[in-house]
């Protein structure tokens, strides 16, 4: 009988886990029903297995199945728990995304339009507050920045004021063009009003900013 | 899925050596089969991969807890050096406990086998526990255990012979009888002839 060594011992371990390749499977097979210590081997290794699984089944079968079921609950609760948050944040989402689809577009002439009106709103603040009001849709572009609520009488209503040769009469903005007044109130201060005139010109209509 | 839910424990509680940990352990692997049900490709067997779901989640558990410090795979093995200077031929075979059939049932030898693996260090357990009852091959324990092949080979000899050798020493005779109760189970020896 062939003496068994470590080596074989643990290639007939491999064996019986069926981790060896086709030949050796063979060639083991072949060695062990004429090696008695061999089979041994083999048997214990099947029966301390069948006592593990039979052993692991006992121990399982001492926890009480309601333990078991209070568990589901609790998995049934943390799954809702999570339903509820993946819907909540898909709503969330949507929101949000029509949100940033809505104003998107909308950015760069927003932008461009509160930069053009902080610069006016500079330049007008270094050459003196406002003071008139006026009704209408008019709104002045000053420190104060009062509206003119008279679009169309604004004009005309008020003085002209005596312009000198540092003024800017006209204004360039968005393919439109405008002019700018100076209007001096009765107490004295002077309020300047930018007059912009819209595209088409069958409208006779103006307005400021 | 209730029908997995006592073999998810026992492969737990083999790896945990704790019920409510184990019971922890169940709970999270069900919540995640639930979760990532999707993604399972059937690749494997439903089965197998839950294993793998239980097993990294003890894994994990083992790594976080304290009390798990043992199963940081340093190969210090609390029965190795026993095993080591211990012959083969101290090793007494399995069959001199008995009738295997009859062993199966014997509470006494189920309860022998779990306190053994108590008495191993995490690592042979782990694999004990996941060659024995889950039926991992060596590549998938060694990629679970992050260790090569070779040394999964090595930990799983020495740890069935630990088994072996604790299981003798503490059973070592061979009971003449067994009587089983109402159910058919059997309730151990009764009487004894020590060797």
């Amino acid at each position: 009988m062939r003496e068994l060594d470590h080596e074989r011992v643990t290639k007939l371990h491999a064996y019986f886990d069926g981790e060896v390749s086709a030949a050796e499977r063979q060639q083991i097979e072949a060695e062990v029903g004429a090696d008695e210590q061999a089979s041994s081997v083999l048997a214990d290794l099947k029966l301390l297995r069948g006592v593990a699984v039979a052993s692991f089944d006992a121990e399982a079968a001492r926890v009480p199945e309601a333990r078991f079921e209070q568990i589901w609950d609790e998995i049934d609760r943390t799954l809702e728990r999570d339903r509820r948050l993946q819907r909540a944040a898909e709503t969330n989402v949507s929101v949000w995304s029509r949100v940033v689809a809505f104003v998107r577009p909308r950015w760069v002439p927003a932008v461009a339009l509160a930069g053009v009106a902080a610069a006016l709103t500079l330049y007008v603040t270094q050459d003196g507050g406002p003071d008139e009001r006026s009704s209408g849709a008019a709104v002045v572009a000053s420190k104060e920045a009062q509206a003119l609520t008279d679009v169309s009488a604004a004009p005309a209503a008020v003085e002209l004021p005596i312009q000198n040769e540092a003024e800017i009469e006209r204004i360039e903005f968005g393919g439109r063009s405008g002019r700018i007044d100076q209007i001096h109130g009765k107490n004295g201060k002077t309020t300047t009003v930018i007059w912009f005139t819209e595209d088409d010109p069958t409208e006779n209509s103006e307005r400021s900013l | 899925m209730q029908r997995y839910q006592r073999k998810v424990y026992s492969v737990a509680f083999g790896l945990l050596r704790n019920q409510e940990d184990a019971l922890d352990v169940v709970q999270e692997s069900f919540i995640k089969v639930h979760r990532y049900l999707a993604n399972f490709e059937g690749n494997s067997s439903f089965y197998t991969w839950l294993y793998r779901i239980v097993t990294n989640l003890c894994i994990d558990h083992m790594r976080k807890n304290k009390r798990y410090k043992a199963f940081e795979f340093d190969d210090s093995l609390r029965h190795d050096e026993k095993a080591d200077s211990a012959s083969d031929a101290d090793i007494r075979p399995l069959s001199g406990l008995g009738d295997p059939a009859q062993m199966l049932h014997r509470r006494e030898i189920l309860d022998a086998f779990q306190n053994g693996l108590a008495c191993l260090s995490d690592k042979h357990r782990a694999v004990i526990v996941m060659r024995e009852l889950e039926g991992f091959s060596y590549e998938e324990m060694a990629k679970a255990m992050g260790c090569s092949k070779g040394t999964i080979m090595s930990r799983l000899f020495h740890a069935r012979r630990n088994m072996q050798r604790h299981l003798t020493e503490r059973l070592g005779y061979m009971p003449s009888e067994v009587v089983s109760d109402s159910d058919g189970e059997s309730l151990g020896a009764v009487e004894a002839v020590m060797p």
